[in-house]
């Protein structure tokens, strides 16, 4: 049986782009919760939504029985810090932030990859050379594209671009969308808030991601690209490694017994 | 500003203090009563919108929200509603919706004198006074003057520096960092030691005009020990720098390394240090061996089957967010109709008897709800329970692409030491109020044991609904039961 000590490389990196005059997003890197929020709100209440939705999630690293449930747990705890802390400072009305990322849970007795998502943050999965989505956008102009009601051409620069069906600060609480999965060594994975796909296709994202083999240079690559093809967001950009495991058995054939 | 103005007409305008909604709606549609609860309690225009974008767009095909705070006006207008803003010199500028399916959504920038929101009615030249309320209206003028009311009790001032109020908000623990006692192979693992501290960092307003991309901070310094970090803090006003890039280096096995702390500095207003980030960076290290990892405590959630039947608490049924079923209609996703037992349990149509406490289900009409999670799968050997709220594939490195139906499926991993169990073996399927169980062509096959009666084999690639108490077993080696609880 493989031990298999594995170690994670992680890099983060963010601007606040052209147009903005602060920097709301907020990002995470902790042992075993990588994430990106991308709080939104006037007077530095975005600032504040998205620092205390990464310090719910801050608190889940570094324990080793983290669970799916928990995960969901602090996003919900989460919104109701938010809630609470807008009531406290009415100025804060309102705010709210995005949080998505990826969590290492126990799942029947084994490590797994939780990735959660509120909002318009994105997680992305980049192995074998393929980037993929994970987390499907939690904004109108998503779920009208999903619900067939424009076509992709329509989405760009739609005026419902920036309206989130769900965030991290509404009162009833938003579901948070969770789902796991198993490591798989040599993986890597890219957390980023909205105005780095604002910017820059997923065509664009993958070149970067094969050839930057090192998770900070590639986080700072692709926050520096999205600054120079407009920035007109704020961009944050983690990339997380799941280096190659040195010695797994996992992916052996199965043994195949007589049936019984 | 001072009181809006309206003249009578046949649409619904909903003032409160800081926003307005006018729209084209039936005054007894719910609508009306949740903006209205909202408008009146001070909330966003965002929450307005949220309300009528849950209440479906075909219910109100025209309206216009509007927001007014420190000088900026967010207006949002659909259908036939047209908002025009006057400026202080009397420019104005119309906002319509005109050929938009869904809605526009600008924020007017600049001082801001007057909103005058039209729908698509005649205008009656009376006009009367509105301050907080409702009434039907055919037009809204709403004057912005830069003079206090006592119709603007919502805009407050800030007691406190910002500065302050942000600290507070977002002080955030240090982990402590922890030594490596031991990752040689072989050694039966704890995993608290690979665990470092964390590192959370936020940037900093704001923006030097000219962006030169994003630097890069110094890699990690794994030498400087293990000090203990200073409580983080993070968000500040400050005038630093535009962007920052940081790392985190870890591997698992190069022993007492691990454990340097990474620290939060305050914010030191150094224009060229914007992430106060310590250089030292951070160790990490995260095992995902194939081996178990210590059982964790039973019972820490997911009540079992056999739990007493006791009447549960009516908050039973806030389980469900409200707005679940609206997010679940707009997205696709699963609903299904439901009744509740005596005790608050939700229950498919026909049932009699509740499915998690056994409690009577009395006659009702059935409702649309987002569904909930079935139940959840109980590793025969213990451990965390898994929750049925999606399509679930077991194997030894199951594929969440290898199920049978449309959705992502959660994928979860199970320890086969002997590798009996397939790669992707099996799935569980919530289908409706059903769970089904399929069998994914695995190499030594999936056993079905409903409860009280003799388990059988699928077929390779054989289906079957389990009822709740079914033990299914993966290569007669993993065995996990089906739970309904309370």
């Amino acid at each position: 049986m493989g031990l298999g000590t594995a170690a994670i490389r992680a890099g983060a990196a963010s601007d606040v782009g052209r147009a903005r005059e602060s920097n709301e997003d907020t990002a995470l890197m902790s042992s075993g919760v990588f994430a990106v929020a991308d709080g939104m709100g006037g007077h530095a209440a975005g600032e504040v939504a998205s620092a205390l939705a990464v310090a719910r999630l801050e608190k889940l690293g570094g324990r080793p029985d983290v669970t799916a449930d928990q995960v969901r747990a602090a996003l919900l705890a989460a919104n109701a810090d938010i809630l609470a802390e807008a009531e406290r400072n009415p100025e804060w009305a309102g705010m709210g932030t995005t949080a998505a990322g990826i969590a290492r849970v126990v799942v029947a007795g084994s490590a797994h990859w939780a990735v959660f998502n509120v909002g318009d943050s994105r997680v992305y999965r980049f192995a074998d050379g393929e980037l993929v989505q994970l987390t499907a956008d939690h904004s109108q102009v998503a779920e009208l594209l999903a619900a067939g009601e424009i076509t992709p051409a329509e989405a760009v620069g739609h005026p419902l671009q920036n309206v989130l069906t769900r965030a991290l600060g509404m009162d009833p609480a938003p579901e948070p969308d969770l789902w796991v999965f198993p490591p798989t060594p040599g993986e890597r994975f890219l957390m980023c808030s909205d105005g780095l796909p604002l910017e820059l296709a997923d065509e664009e994202l993958a070149p970067v991601l094969r050839r930057q083999a090192d998770a900070r240079r590639a986080a700072a690559e692709l926050v520096r690209l999205a600054v120079r093809a407009g920035g007109r967001d704020n961009v944050t950009a983690v990339v997380v490694d799941y280096m190659p495991d040195t010695d797994s058995e996992v992916d052996g054939d199965t043994t195949p017994r007589p049936a019984p | 500003m001072s009181d809006p103005d309206y003249s009578p007409g046949a649409w619904v305008v909903i003032a409160g203090a800081r926003s307005w909604l006018f729209a084209d709606v039936r005054p007894s549609d719910p609508v009306v009563a949740r903006c209205w609860d909202l408008i009146r309690d001070g909330a966003d225009v965002e929450r307005v919108l949220g309300a009528i974008a849950d209440e479906g767009l075909r219910a109100v095909r025209s309206f216009a929200a509007v927001q007014h705070e420190r000088g900026a006006c967010r207006v949002i207008v659909r259908g036939a509603a047209r908002v025009n803003v006057l400026d202080m010199s009397g420019e104005t500028c119309e906002l319509g919706a005109e050929g938009v399916a869904t809605w526009l959504d600008r924020t007017v920038d600049g001082p801001v004198a007057e909103l005058r929101l039209t729908g698509d009615g005649p205008v009656e030249p009376l006009r009367m006074p509105l301050a907080i309320g409702v009434a039907l209206a055919s037009f809204v003028r709403i004057t912005v003057a830069p003079r206090s009311s006592p119709a603007e009790p919502r805009v407050v001032e800030p007691v406190e520096p910002l500065e302050s109020g942000v600290v507070e908000a977002v002080v955030v623990p240090v982990v402590a960092p922890q030594r490596v006692a031991s990752t040689e192979p072989g050694v039966p693992e704890r995993f608290d030691h690979l665990f470092g501290p964390s590192l959370l960092w936020q940037a900093e307003p704001p923006l030097s005009p000219e962006v030169s991309g994003a630097t890069l901070l110094p890699p990690s310094d794994e030498g400087s020990g293990a000090a203990p970090a200073p409580p983080l803090t993070t968000g500040s006003v400050g005038t630093g720098g535009a962007s920052a890039a940081t790392g985190a280096d870890t591997t698992g096995d190069h022993g007492a390394g691990a454990g340097v702390p990474s620290q939060w500095q305050p914010p030191s207003h150094q224009p060229t240090s914007p992430w106060h980030v310590d250089e030292s960076g951070i160790i990490q290290a995260i095992s995902f061996s194939d081996r178990p990892l210590p059982a964790p405590a039973p019972a820490a959630s997911g009540p079992a089957a056999s739990a007493p039947a006791s009447p549960a608490p009516p908050q039973v049924a806030d389980e469900i967010p409200q707005d679940a079923l609206a997010t679940r209609l707009r997205s696709g996703g699963p609903t299904v109709p439901a009744v509740r037992c005596t005790v608050g349990h939700l229950n498919p149509p026909h049932a009699d008897t509740c499915r998690a406490c056994g409690a009577a289900v009395p006659g009702q009409e059935p409702v649309l709800i987002a569904r909930p999670a079935l139940g959840v799968l109980r590793l025969a050997t213990g451990g965390e329970p898994i929750s049925l709220d999606r399509a679930v594939i077991l194997g030894r490195a199951p594929d969440p692409a290898a199920g049978t139906g449309q959705g992502r499926a959660n994928a979860i991993r199970v320890d086969s030491p002997g590798r009996d169990v397939s790669r992707s073996h099996a799935e569980f399927r919530p289908d409706g109020w059903q769970l089904v169980v399929t069998d994914l062509g695995s190499s030594n096959g999936t056993t079905v044991a409903q409860p009280s009666a003799p388990p059988f084999r699928l077929e390779p690639r054989g289906s079957a609904v389990v009822e709740p108490g079914a033990v299914v077993t993966l290569a007669d080696e993993v065995s996990f039961r089906y739970e309904v609880g309370p």
